[in-house]
Order: C-alpha cells, then structure tokens, then sequence
C-alpha cells in the first residue's frame, strides 16, 4: 500500500492557522480605525478651537473697537489650511477601506458643517474687506474618476495659488441637512461640480487651465 | 469585488503556504539502500544533439550501478546534424531510429520502450546529466508494488545569465514542492530528466501519448489515475539544460501551462474523487484553485494598472507641466494609518511565508541562497510574465490553437 500521511488534518490546521491570522488583521484594521478617528477628530478638534477663537477675537473687536479686517487675514489663511488638511486625511483614510463606517460618517459630517461654516465666514468677510481671495465649492462622489481627475486639478490649483480656498463636499453624503441645504441651495445634481466665487457653476471635469482662466 | 479577489486570493496563499509548511516538518520513513540492482535501461530520446549528448552519455555511463545491469538506448529521433555518428562510437549504446511523428518526443520514447529489456527502464533528456549515484538512489523506492514511478531531483549547473539564475530559483522550488508532493502523495508529473518507471506496466497502460505536448505530465497522472504513486528521490541529482533567452523560455512555459490545462482536464475524473485519496480531493481541486486564482488576479491587477494609467495620463493631459503640484506627499503617520491592513497583514505573513519556503527549498537541495538581482525580479517581475504566460496558454487552449512542441 501506499504510505499516506493525513493531509485531511493538515489542511484543518491551515485554515484554522489562516483564519487566526485574518482575524488578527481584521482586528488590526480595528485598532487602525480608532487611530485614524483620533487623528481626524484631533484635528477637527483643532480646526473648531481655532475657528471658535477668531469668532470670539472678531466680536470683542466689533464689541470694543479695533481692524476686523487686518486681524482676519492671517487667521482666514490659517483655518482653510486646516480644513484642506482634514479634507486630504478623510480622502486618504477612506480609500484606506474602512471597518465602522458610523464613527467615520459622524467626523465627516463634522467636517462637512466645519467647512459650510468657513466657507459662509470667508464670503461675508471677502465682500466686507474686499479681499481678493477665491471660494471654491467641490462635490464629488466616491469611487468617481472624474471626481479624483477634478480633485488632482484643484489641488495643483492650491497648491500654484495660494489665494485659492477650497471646500470640498461628498454629493452623496446625505445624513446632514445644512450639506443637503447647500446642495439645494446651488442646485448640485451630478459630479464634479465646482461653484466658484458662489457665481460661477461648472458641472463635469474642469482642466487647471480653464479653472484658471475662471478665477482670475 | 476587488476587495472580495484580493481578500480570497490572499486567505487561499496563505492556507496553502501553511499546509506545505506543515508538510516540511513531517518525517517521512526514511528509504534504506536495498541492495538490489534490477536491470534498468536508459532511454535517451535525441532530436539533433550532437553537441550535448555526448557528456549525457557520458554521465549515464559513470553511474555507480552494476553495468551488467544498464541498458542504454538513444533514439535518434529524426535528427539532420551529426547526432547518430557521435552516438555510434559508443559500443554500449543500442542506437535506434525514430521516424519523428505526432507531438513531441512521445513517439521517441514508444520506440525506444519497443527495446527495452530491463524490469524498469528510464527517460532521460539528451541534454541533461546524471550524478552517480543518482540512479542507486532511485530503485529503493520501488520496493512498494504501488510505485508506478520515481523522480529525480533537477538542479541547473552553472545559471550564466539572468534567464538562468530566475529559472534555478524556480527548479529549487518546484524541486522542493515535488518533494513535499511527494510526500503526502500528490506527485503527478515525471520529466524528462531521469524519471524511472515500471517497464511491464508502462506497456500495460499504452505507452507515451503520443499527442500531447506534455507526455510527462500526462503519463504521471495516467498512473495516478490507475492508482499508482509517483515518487520522488530527494537524493537522486540529476542535472538540465534550460532556456537561455526570453523566447525560448517563452514558448517552452506556454507549451508547458498548455499541458497542464489539457491534461488537468483530460483526468478531470479524478477531481474531488474519494478513490485517489489526497490526489483527488487535494491536489486537483488546489490545481484548478491556483489556475482559477491567477485569471482572477490577472484581471484585478490588469484593471488597476490600466486604471492608474489611464487616470495618470488624463491628469498628465489636464495638468500638463503642473502635474507635480497635484502630488501631496503623505507624512509616515498618514501613510501607515491610510494602508489597507485587514488585507496587507495576511499578505505580508504569506511573502514572509514563500520567502521562507524558498530558503527552506535551497537548504533541502543544498543551494546557496544568493541576494542577487534575479531574486528581486523573482518576486516582482516574474509573477507577472508567469501570470501572462499562463494567460496565453489558457487563451491557446480556449482558441484550440495548434498545438506545438
């Protein structure tokens, strides 16, 4: 007879060995996840703190007297850097496959009313101390090309124009009511769509140079 | 679905790289030296050699076996050089003529089975070698009647270029994956390099088929299919001659991953079958797995180079020279928290794995384990044209394109 060794308990023992192993990473994935929240809620956090300071600083000057708009300035530069930030973490941290989403939509809607927040504060001081600064509205789907090719775009935008603010905004999140408000509001029915300077609307895939041409 | 391909394709390495893991560390009987010494002959197809036959003539003569009991045939098998003048001035060689027919060398080796007189006899490609005492280290495992047939163990002498050095690091893993085949008893291929079988039941089952372009396969799993084992003597060196170019190794890979697709469906009966044992509801079933696994991932990986491509092209287009402006580099923190994890753990536990396997394989053939440039393009490169290779030879089968050697 032939000698057989018991290839039957072998293969148990591998998918049993196997099964630990993806469970390890899968509880990896888990422990990534509560560090990728802490990061985004830390500077979530930040960004509110900040934002909440110069709302505080402005009322004491209008309240006491002083150059609302010479103190706003750098402060303007400062909070949209943070938001650009936060927006460049939740795109790398959700292409990164999440396993709780719930905690993730919560820090987004977050981010998504943050960013309503400044966009209304940039505008009304934009008109107020005539600053020469450009507002960019984004929505954009998940798992859109074209939406990825916009976003690259605006990023090279940012990154030449450093007068150039952008909010970007998930079309398809639809738990927050101010972000459906907006979407309303400027009537977003497809991606990309870009509103700039809250008067320009550009649907489908914009190239840098026509942007360029669009906010100088 | 990616997720889902990459996600199975990676759970399925992983289980496999664990099972032979398992494999290596149990101990098999060990084979005592039986001091038998059957009469074996040696058959040596030869198909215009005149420039390599002569050291595997050589080689055969030197073995350390009884030469009353050695018999060498060498079928010239149609050559239009010099191969049956080298041939003829060796007075221990029968020399037999072969009209060459069908695919292959088959017809060769039905020829010379013809003249055979010993109890076993051997197929040894003229341009390989044999050690010693490869062939004393052979017969011992026929001492089990249900031994159809026994291997050698392959090894590439002198890798010269970077073809060479690639392919030896993949003889040391096939040879050591044969190796563990062999001893769950799984084996199912017999190649061409001093691969020893019973004469009387080789003529029972037929002989070679004579139109298949892997006879070697096809007859190893002939014999599985008729409940016989194929062994392999760990010990038993033997040494080939390999491809030297990309072209050639190309055609000699499509010919083979086309033998292995026919020749797996061919002895399709024998899948998930209870009757052969590890063979029917292991070894087939992980053969079709890893063949269904590699279209799979071809298709994933394919997608997304062609994807980022394409994407990288169109943003080179809206871009233009500003291409580089649109790249934020991640910090290391961002980097480490945006990987993917759930899928990038098991996969690095299985590249540690089949690292681990191969420097196992090197030690079980007593190879140096080299850091050197075919090493990397082993674990970059070459998946990728193997990944193609077996693509074409699907896509060949799937057309029914002509068949050739």
């Amino acid at each position: 007879m032939v000698d057989r060794i018991n290839y039957k308990r072998f293969l148990m023992i591998s998918l049993g060995v196997s099964i630990i192993i993806f469970t390890a990473g899968l509880l990896l994935g888990v422990s990534l996840d509560d560090a990728k929240v802490n990061d985004l809620l830390f500077n979530i956090n930040q960004n509110e703190l900040n934002t909440e300071s110069y709302l505080i600083e402005k009322e004491f000057i209008s309240t006491f007297g002083g150059d609302e708009c010479s103190l706003s300035n750098p402060r303007v530069d400062e909070i949209s850097q943070e938001i650009a930030n936060i927006g460049r973490l939740l795109t790398r941290y959700e292409s990164g496959n999440l396993i709780n989403e719930d905690e993730f939509n919560y820090l987004k809607r977050k981010y998504f009313l943050l960013e309503i927040k400044a966009y209304s504060l940039f505008t009304s001081l934009k008109e107020k101390c005539n600053y020469d600064y450009q507002t960019i509205l984004f929505f954009y789907d998940i798992d859109n090309d074209e939406s990825a090719n916009q976003g690259n775009v605006l990023d090279a935008l940012a990154n030449l124009n450093k007068n150039v603010y952008i909010f970007s905004f998930d079309r398809e999140f639809t738990e927050d009511p101010t972000l459906e408000t907006l979407k309303i509001h400027y009537d977003i029915k497809k991606s990309p769509t870009l509103i700039i300077n809250d008067n320009v609307k550009q649907e489908g895939l914009t190239n840098l140079e026509d942007l360029s041409n669009l906010i100088e | 679905m990616k997720e889902l391909i990459l996600w199975i394709s990676s759970f399925f390495a992983l289980l496999i790289s664990i099972f032979w893991l398992q494999v290596i560390y149990f101990k098999d009987k060990k084979l005592r030296n039986n001091n038998k010494f059957p009469k074996v002959s040696i058959i040596i197809p030869a198909h215009n050699e005149e420039k390599n036959i002569l050291r595997t003539i050589n080689s055969v003569l030197n073995l350390d076996y009884p030469k009353d009991r050695l018999e060498i045939i060498v079928v010239d098998d149609s050559s239009t050089d010099n191969t049956s003048n080298v041939v003829k001035k060796y007075r221990q060689v029968k020399l037999v003529y072969n009209k060459h027919k069908g695919l292959g060398k088959a017809s060769a080796l039905n020829q010379g089975l013809k003249y055979v007189t010993g109890e076993f006899f051997a197929v040894l490609d003229a341009d390989s070698e044999v050690d010693k005492n490869s062939l004393k280290k052979i017969i011992p495992y026929f001492d089990n009647p249900k031994t159809g047939s026994v291997i050698s163990s392959i090894k590439i002498r002198n890798p010269k270029n970077i073809y060479h050095h690639i392919q030896r690091l993949e003889y040391i893993l096939a040879t050591f994956i044969r190796k563990l085949m062999s001893k769950i008893d799984t084996l199912h291929i017999t190649p061409g390099v001093l691969s020893v079988y019973r004469t009387k039941l080789i003529k029972k089952l037929g002989g070679f088929d004579e139109n298949n372009i892997t006879e070697d396969l096809e007859i190893a799993l002939r014999l599985r299919a008729n409940n016989y084992s194929v062994k392999m003597s760990p010990d038993s060196k033997t040494y080939t001659k390999i491809p030297s170019n990309f072209n050639e190794l190309w055609h000699q890979r499509i010919r083979w991953f086309r033998g292995f697709i026919s020749n797996n469906i061919k002895y399709k009966k024998m899948f998930m079958n209870k009757k052969y044992g590890a063979m029917g509801r292991f070894q087939m079933p992980l053969n079709a797995l890893t063949f269904f696994t590699i279209i799979a991932l071809f298709i994933v990986i394919s997608y997304e180079i062609f994807s980022r491509l394409y994407n990288f092209l169109f943003n080179v287009m809206l871009l233009k020279s500003n291409i580089f402006y649109s790249i934020n580099l991640p910090s290391l923190r961002e980097l480490l928290l945006s990987t993917n994890i759930k899928l990038i753990f098991p996969l690095t536990i299985s590249f540690f794995l089949s690292f681990y396997l191969l420097n196992k394989a090197h030690k079980s053939m007593n190879e140096k384990f080299l850091f050197n440039p075919a090493l990397l393009i082993y674990f970059t490169v070459y998946p990728i044209l193997r990944t193609v290779h077996w693509m074409t030879a699907f896509y060949k089968e799937t057309i029914r394109n002509k068949k050739r050697w």
